[in-house]
């Protein structure tokens, strides 16, 4: 999966301060929560949709070991795409 | 805002140019033989007006206490007896009756923006005739697309420019989400083209109140586009109130939905508008032309936005904080019918470092008695 690339949907606003983040989606009206983790990889795909560049960023970013890493990241795509907020192709 | 007080309820109880075109509305509708539902009524103007205009009886529902100052008023004015206050929400209060006639003042600066009619809605459905009438019973959203420099200047760009040696330009990306209500003499703006209703409803049939419109306009005159200006029109019997800042000064405002970077649009320019807010949700407002777009929303300019709005995410198991669990302590010890300085002491007992005695705890406790007491 970290292969594929994460586009976000433009139907997805984003707010984030002091580190935390949502977003709220247009379609449904309704709210997403992102933690530290989650809104730095929102404005990586934000800024390009190859999710195997942002786990590389990410990993440098922080203190993790990088299966852990790659298993929250598929996680945390996985609910984003099923919240429809991305689409991974 | 507030109701809570006689001045918050100054400007609608002496706005002329609303209440006179009510009054005409309620001329029309009401005889010897009505029965009157004023919603929301606050002081009770529009009620009174009814009971004046020959109703049989007229029930003003107010949720604030304001409304028993409406019964002196009617004594006053020799109504008292053809007037029934009750205070409460609608969906709190019971009528002993039917209604023929529902007036309302629930249509708001931007027709949903105080969340006020599923309340409207409620009443109608419970309360009123087969055959009664709503005033208003239709309601209109227009915007159109304005030149507005100076206001853009003072609430926008303002935070670009340096302060005291420092810079505040952060602020600027939320300034520009947030809508800008402001009064008449100070909405200075020319439109560049036509107004177009973005979200009507029939009040008498509609059961939702979620706003998703939108609209197309042809530039009139080459200009830099502000923002979208916004306003409303209901309709009161025969006339129509329009709170367009062209027309006579009303109580409710007009808006300014900014646009930042503002859009420099040409003449003959098509722009595509589009305007959405669910219900109890943010604004959010979109514009497309060749020129550029530009995507606004309230959402981004909540500054107590992540950590209270993940809270609303569905997927979110929020829990209960220190304070929701002292709530529940208090609201138990008030359905076990203790005192209120008992369940004061008990909850200082509890939670010594929220309370540090009883009369602060007491405090909390007459707050909630006074909401949710019997």
């Amino acid at each position: 999966m970290l292969s594929q690339h994460v586009l976000l949907s433009p139907e997805a606003l984003f707010q984030e301060i002091g580190g935390e983040g949502v977003i709220l989606d247009l379609k449904s009206s309704s709210y997403f929560g992102l933690d530290e983790v989650g809104v730095r990889l929102w404005q990586l795909l934000q800024a390009d949709p190859n999710l195997q560049a942002a786990c590389d960023t990410l990993l440098a970013e922080y203190d993790v070991e990088p299966p852990q890493l790659e298993d929250d990241l598929i996680k945390l795509v996985h609910q984003l795409a099923e919240a429809g907020l991305v689409t991974v192709e | 805002m507030s109701y809570s007080q006689v001045g918050s309820h100054r400007s609608m109880v002496f706005d002329a140019n609303r209440n006179e075109l009510y009054a005409q509305a309620i001329r029309k509708f009401v005889t010897a033989d009505s029965v009157v539902l004023d919603l929301g009524a606050g002081l009770g103007v529009h009620g009174l007006l009814a009971a004046a205009a020959g109703a049989k009886r007229v029930y003003l529902v107010e949720p604030e206490p304001v409304v028993q100052i409406a019964k002196e008023i009617a004594r006053a004015n020799g109504l008292a007896d053809r007037i029934v206050v009750l205070e409460g929400r609608i969906e709190d209060v019971e009528l002993p009756e039917q209604v023929d006639l529902i007036i309302s003042v629930f249509t708001g600066n931007l027709l949903y923006t105080e969340d006020l009619l599923p309340s409207l809605f409620h009443a109608r459905d419970r309360y009123l005739k087969p055959g009664g009438h709503l005033i208003p019973d239709y309601a209109e959203l227009l915007l159109a697309p304005v030149s507005a420099p100076d206001i853009h200047a003072k609430h926008i760009s303002c935070w670009s420019e340096p302060h005291l040696g420092l810079d505040f330009s952060t602020g600027r990306r939320f300034a520009a989400n947030e809508i800008l209500w402001l009064n008449r003499d100070e909405l200075k703006s020319e439109q560049l083209a036509p107004a177009a209703v973005l979200s009507s409803g029939d009040l008498t049939r509609m059961s939702r109140a979620d706003c998703r419109g939108e609209a197309h306009f042809k530039i009139e005159k080459s200009d830099t586009c502000h923002g979208l200006l916004g306003w409303i029109r209901i309709r009161l019997g025969d006339e129509w109130l329009s709170t367009d800042p062209a027309n006579p000064e009303v109580h409710w405002l007009p808006a300014l939905l900014p646009l930042d970077p503002p859009l420099q649009l040409e003449q003959g320019e098509e722009i595509e508008i589009s305007l959405q807010r669910p219900a109890q949700g943010d604004w959010t407002w979109a514009t497309k032309a060749a020129s550029g777009s530009r995507r606004h929303s309230s959402f981004l300019a909540r500054l107590d936005g992540p950590s209270r709005l993940r809270k609303m995410a569905p997927d979110y198991s929020p829990g209960l904080n220190q304070r929701g669990e002292n709530t529940r302590h208090v609201l138990a010890m008030m359905q076990a019918g203790r005192s209120n300085q008992e369940i004061a002491q008990s909850l200082a007992e509890s939670d010594p470092k929220a309370f540090p005695g009883v009369e602060s705890a007491m405090q909390m406790v007459q707050g909630l008695a006074k909401r949710y007491g019997k």
